[in-house]
């Protein structure tokens, strides 16, 4: 079947070139963010927790600083913030093995150890950078955005990414097991430190690259699975691929607004956090009258 | 005479090397019977449910079930054999009491998988038994005490394992609903499932009349029927407060009471 021709080259190269990968990554980015959302708030039998929590965003906010203190392309900042976040959750989880504590509450503890020390660095880095090019990179780069993302870009981080969520998705039913916490999960025959693994380390890699892709974003991992609760109930076995659309939906209409509110891009941020913080008010708010 | 289902020997734990919680504790628990052990505060009574649950491990001694060594059977293996009340539970997710219930399930689904029609069946099924199938759609969050430790007593019995493990179940509860717990205990025995509780009311253990165990701080253990270990000089001791034991007509039943203050 043929259609006949009746756009301009341009046209075309808009929607395939420019508009269509920023919409995959759009979609990418919010349904990552919200899959590893549920997942970290399952882990650690807390609502109030974000993927972040283990300090992934902290080592890849150092890395993508280094590259661009160094002056390396968009590649090398992705691969070095990809790095960055998943060493920053690897320390993480080493120091509870150090201590000889494998509780949830060494692990968050370890987190904070790590995040802290990771921001100093960050904290470092801008103060060395040139103000007027590098600092305002990192500065644009830590808020997220997806206006330069291209189909090379997603290329790389879309299997990985499709991986880790088939792997969550899998497991999703377990997810409320851990969320009992470790004696309750224990007792119902679930190998916790195995599951718990796999969880932290599939959210992990999906938050990173995600981060990869738009930089970091705050908020939609925290805010979406509990417009999730609200609408289909605390199961994950339901929460999780309601997360994966609300979280991609969010993060598409955020993205249209920040492409289209200004004359330039607004990074993702200020957006997500404006819309994101009161929309988490008015949740909590809502539950309160709950109970 | 039948071969034990639980049994327990030389068990010695502790925490930090100062301090021994029990020492070469033994026992044997056979189908149908109820143990109840008795004991302070911090003497670890928690904690030897714990190691018979698998949570955690003994300093030494070893511990079986239907004849094999514990560290042989892998967690799920575990689960199917004993389910665990806990005293504590955490509450932080709205589960409806369904869902909630058929996590009891778990030792049989696959990591992969999810509850299925049939573990749903079974879920029904412990609810009605339990008289509690009004609860099936509540939220799970929103109970009350004693309609917690009735969905907590569904969760263990969709978990299908012989030997269920209370830890305080009374705790919390008012004095209703503590008795209704203590009949259910009764009832479960009867069924032909062994189980393990710990309670800080001697007079539980009088109206249980099953096996009783003594866990005193300094980590003594003693074990018997309860009408030849519950003694007035023994419950004077161990809670270091005048306890009488007199039989109460009215009652048809000998009873376990503290002298007035």
């Amino acid at each position: 079947m043929s259609i006949p021709k009746t756009w301009s080259q341009n046209t075309e190269n808009a929607v395939w070139v420019i508009r269509f990968p920023r919409l995959c990554g759009a979609f990418l980015v919010g349904a990552a963010l919200a899959i590893s959302g549920a997942t970290y708030q399952g882990i650690f039998q807390n609502p109030l927790v974000s993927p972040d929590l283990l300090g992934v965003s902290a080592g890849a906010c150092v890395g993508a600083s280094i590259a661009i203190l160094q002056g390396w392309g968009s590649a090398a900042i992705q691969i070095l913030a990809l790095l960055g976040g998943l060493s920053a959750v690897g320390i993480t989880t080493l120091i509870p093995r150090f201590f000889r504590n494998q509780s949830n509450l060494m692990l968050v503890l370890s987190g904070m150890i790590v995040g802290g020390f990771f921001s100093s660095m960050q904290g470092l880095l801008k103060y060395i950078a040139d103000p007027d090019t590098q600092l305002a990179q990192i500065t644009f780069w830590t808020m997220g955005s997806l206006n330069k993302v291209g189909m090379n870009d997603i290329l790389p981080v879309l299997a990985p990414m499709l991986l880790c969520m088939i792997v969550l998705v899998s497991i999703r039913w377990q997810l409320n097991l851990l969320s009992l916490g470790e004696h309750d999960a224990k007792t119902l025959g679930v190998n916790v430190a195995t599951l718990r693994g796999v969880a932290i380390l599939t959210a992990t890699i999906l938050t990173a690259c995600s981060i990869c892709l738009a930089g970091t974003v705050g908020w939609v991992g925290l805010v979406i699975p509990h417009l999730g609760r609200l609408l289909v109930g605390s199961n994950n076995k339901h929460l999780i691929p309601a997360s994966i659309f609300l979280g991609a939906a969010f993060m598409i209409i955020i993205d249209n607004l920040a492409r289209n509110l200004t004359g330039s891009d607004i990074p993702l941020s200020i957006l997500t956090g404006f819309i994101g913080a009161p929309a988490y008010a008015l949740l909590l708010l809502r539950q309160r009258s709950q109970v | 005479m039948t071969s034990p289902c639980l049994s327990v020997e030389n068990a010695s734990f502790r925490y930090d090397a100062d301090r021994l919680l029990f020492h070469n504790l033994s026992f044997q628990l056979f189908p149908g019977e109820t143990l109840t052990i008795l004991g302070p505060n911090g003497a670890g009574k928690s904690t030897l449910l714990d190691c018979i649950g698998g949570i955690r491990r003994l300093l030494s001694g070893n511990i079986q079930i239907d004849g094999t060594d514990l560290s042989q059977y892998s967690r799920k293996m575990l689960a199917q054999k004993i389910s665990y009340v806990p005293q504590n539970h955490a509450k932080t997710y709205e589960f409806i009491v369904r869902e909630y219930v058929a996590m009891g399930r778990a030792p049989y689904i696959s990591v992969w998988s999810s509850p299925s029609e049939q573990d749903y069946m079974l879920v029904d099924k412990a609810l009605a038994q339990l008289g509690i199938s009004h609860l099936a759609d509540k939220i799970y969050t929103q109970l009350s005490g004693g309609e917690c430790q009735q969905v907590m007593i569904a969760r263990s019995l969709v978990q299908q394992a012989k030997i269920i493990i209370f830890d305080e179940p009374t705790n919390h509860l008012d004095y209703g609903n503590q008795l209704k717990v203590l009949r259910q205990i009764k009832h479960l025995a009867q069924e032909g499932y062994s189980l393990i509780w710990t309670t800080h009311v001697p007079d539980h253990a009088l109206m249980l009349n099953g096996r009783v165990a003594i866990l005193e701080r300094n980590g003594a253990w003693e074990t018997g029927l309860a009408a030849e270990l519950i003694t007035e000089s023994r419950m004077t001791r161990l809670y270091d407060t005048k306890i009488c034991l007199t039989y109460v007509e009215k009652a048809e039943r000998e009873a376990c009471i503290p002298y007035r203050l």
